[in-house]
C-alpha cells in the first residue's frame, strides 16, 4: 500500500486505530473509502456469522481456539462474547461450570443453541473476520506516513502490474 | 458432545426466531440441508476485505471483488469434486 517499500514505517497510531475497530486504520491516513470498505468486508462477515448460527457462534468459554480467531476483529467481539455469557447463555449438556441464574423476569430469553452446518459455517465467517482484521491491522502498522503518500500520489509513478485508466495519469 | 436433548427441548418449546441472537435455521429450517449456499456471502466478504486492504489503488475495486468472489467459489467447488473423486475412486484402490 505505500509508494515503496523504502518509505514504510511503524505506525503504531494506526495499527491501534485499525485493532479497536474494523476500518478505523486507514482513516489515519485519510483513506477514507478503503476504510469503508474494510469495515464493510470485516463486519459484514462477522454479523453475517451472528446472523447464522446466532449469538451462540462467538462462545468463548466453550469454543476458545474458534475465538481465539474470532478476537482479531477486536473488542467487538469481546463484547459480543460478554453479553452471551451473561445475557443469553444456553449452557451445553454435561458441562461442568455453573451458569449464572437467571436473569429474574428474563422469561426464557436464553438463545438457542445452533448446532451442524449452521453452527460451524457462523464460527468460520467469524473467525475469518477476526484473521481478515488482524491482515488489515499489519497493513496499517506498516505503512508510509500520510505526508510521503500523499506526496507520493501527486507524482507520477506506475505500479507493476496496474493499468492506468485511459486519459488518467499512471499511478 | 451430544446436542440431542438440547435440541429437543428447544423444539418443544417453540420461540419466534430473533435475529443475530437464534441461529437462522429456526426460521429457515431448511437452512440445514442448503448450508453451502453460505458460501456466497463467505466469499464476497472475503474478498470485499482483502482486495480493500491489497488495491494499492480502488479504480475498479468492485470488479476486483467480483472477480475475486467467482474465482473463490470456482476454486471451493474444483476442490470438492477433487476430493470426491479422491475419496471415491483412489481410496478404494489404496485400500485393496
Amino acid at each position: 500500500m505505500s509508494a515503496s517499500d523504502t518509505d514504510a514505517t511503524f505506525q503504531p497510531v494506526a495499527a491501534a486505530m485499525a485493532a479497536v475497530l474494523p476500518g478505523l486504520g486507514y482513516v489515519w491516513y485519510a483513506d477514507i473509502k478503503r476504510a469503508i470498505y474494510v469495515a464493510i468486508g470485516v463486519l459484514g462477515l462477522f454479523l453475517c456469522g451472528l446472523l447464522i448460527a446466532g449469538i451462540d457462534a462467538v462462545d468463548r468459554a466453550e469454543d476458545k481456539w474458534w475465538f481465539l480467531l474470532q478476537a482479531g476483529v477486536g473488542p467487538t467481539a469481546f463484547v459480543v462474547d460478554h453479553v452471551h455469557q451473561t445475557q443469553f447463555k444456553t449452557p451445553s449438556p454435561g458441562t461442568r461450570r455453573t451458569m449464572p441464574p437467571p436473569v429474574p423476569g428474563a422469561g426464557g430469553r436464553q438463545a438457542n443453541k445452533s448446532v451442524g452446518r449452521v453452527n460451524e459455517a457462523g464460527m468460520l465467517m467469524a473467525a475469518l473476520a477476526g484473521m481478515l482484521n488482524i491482515i488489515a491491522v499489519i497493513d496499517c502498522a506498516w505503512h508510509a506516513p500520510i505526508n510521503k503518500r500523499r506526496r507520493a500520489a501527486e507524482g507520477v509513478t506506475l505500479r507493476v502490474g496496474s493499468t492506468p485508466a485511459p486519459g488518467s495519469p499512471a499511478r | 458432545m451430544n446436542h440431542l436433548p438440547l435440541l429437543l427441548a428447544q423444539t418443544a418449546q417453540p420461540r419466534a426466531y430473533r435475529p443475530f441472537l437464534d441461529p437462522i435455521s429456526l426460521a429457515i429450517p431448511q437452512l440445514h440441508d442448503w448450508w453451502w449456499l453460505t458460501l456466497l456471502p463467505i466469499a464476497f466478504f472475503v474478498a470485499m476485505a482483502y482486495k480493500g486492504v491489497r488495491l494499492q489503488s480502488l479504480h475498479n475495486f468492485w470488479r476486483h471483488v467480483i472477480t475475486m468472489t467467482a474465482q473463490i467459489v470456482l476454486a471451493m467447488i474444483a476442490l470438492a469434486i477433487v476430493l470426491y473423486l479422491f475419496i471415491e475412486l483412489v481410496v478404494p484402490m489404496l485400500d485393496r
